[in-house]
C-alpha cells in the first residue's frame, strides 16, 4: 500500500476508529495504529475494507481491554474514557458533547458499538453485521433500541413518524 | 400512475442527526511514528526473505569450512 493511500485512510477513518475502540480500552490509538499496520502488512487491501478495519479494531480493543483488566483489576477503561469521546461542541443548539458521551457510555457495549459504527463510522447495518459477526436485522434492532434509550436519557423528542 | 413507493424511507431520526453532528475527538495518532512503522511493516516480508537467504548462506559457508577443515 502506497504511503498516500495510507495517509488518506488515516485522515478519513482514524478519528471514528479511535472513538470505536475507546469503548473498550484505554489505549485506542495503539489499537487503531496496529490495525493500520496489519493492513499495510497484508499488501493487498481486503475487499470490504471498512468492515475489515472495524473488525480488526474491535478484536484488538477487546484484547487490550482484557489485558488491562488482568493487570489492574479496575473497572473497564471505557468508563473513565467517556468524556474524551467527542470534541467540545461549538453549536449552542446542539447536544452537549460530555452529556452525550456519558449517555452513550451507559449503554450496553453491544448496542453502543453499533450506534458508534453507524453514526460516526458511517457503516451500513450490513457492514456493521460483518464487523461484529451478527445479522443486519439484529444490528438495526439494537440500534433502534439504543436510540430509544438515549432519547430517554437525553430528554429528546421522538421522531414525528414514530409517534 | 403514482410513483410513490409503498414503503417510503422515513425521515432521519432527529436524535441520530444531532448525535452525528458531534465530532469525534481528534485521533491522536503520531503521524511520523505511524508512517515509520508502516514503512517497516511493508518491508517486513522482504526483510524476512533476505534474513533467510543470509542464514542459508551462513550455514552453507559453515558446512564448507567444516568440509575443508576435515580434509
Amino acid at each position: 500500500m502506497a504511503p498516500d493511500q495510507l495517509a488518506e485512510l488515516v485522515d478519513r477513518y482514524a478519528a471514528a476508529l479511535v472513538l470505536y475502540a475507546r469503548q473498550w480500552c484505554a489505549c485506542p490509538e495503539d489499537v487503531v495504529q496496529t490495525a493500520f499496520l496489519k493492513l499495510v502488512r497484508q499488501g493487498r487491501p481486503p475487499d470490504n475494507l471498512l468492515p475489515w478495519l472495524y473488525r480488526v479494531v474491535r478484536n484488538g480493543a477487546i484484547d487490550a481491554s482484557r489485558a488491562a483488566r488482568r493487570r489492574t483489576r479496575y473497572e473497564t477503561a471505557a468508563d473513565d474514557g467517556a468524556p474524551k469521546w467527542f470534541a467540545p461542541s461549538h453549536d449552542p443548539t446542539g447536544l452537549d458533547a460530555r452529556t452525550a458521551a456519558d449517555a452513550l457510555a451507559a449503554l450496553p457495549a453491544e448496542t453502543r458499538e453499533i450506534i458508534v459504527a453507524h453514526l460516526w463510522g458511517g457503516l451500513t447495518f450490513e457492514q456493521i453485521a460483518e464487523a461484529v459477526g451478527s445479522s443486519a436485522a439484529t444490528c438495526y434492532r439494537r440500534y433502534a433500541a439504543g436510540l430509544d434509550t438515549l432519547r430517554l436519557k437525553l430528554g429528546a423528542d421522538r421522531p414525528a413518524h414514530a409517534k | 400512475m403514482s410513483t410513490t413507493p409503498n414503503n417510503p424511507t422515513p425521515p432521519p431520526d432527529p436524535l441520530a442527526v444531532a448525535l452525528a453532528k458531534l465530532e469525534p475527538a481528534p485521533h491522536g495518532l503520531e503521524w511520523n511514528a505511524l508512517m515509520f512503522a508502516a514503512g517497516r511493516a511493508s518491508k517486513a516480508r522482504a526483510l524476512r526473505f533476505w534474513q533467510c537467504v543470509a542464514g542459508v548462506c551462513a550455514l552453507a559457508a559453515g558446512a564448507l569450512a567444516l568440509a575443508l577443515f576435515a580434509r
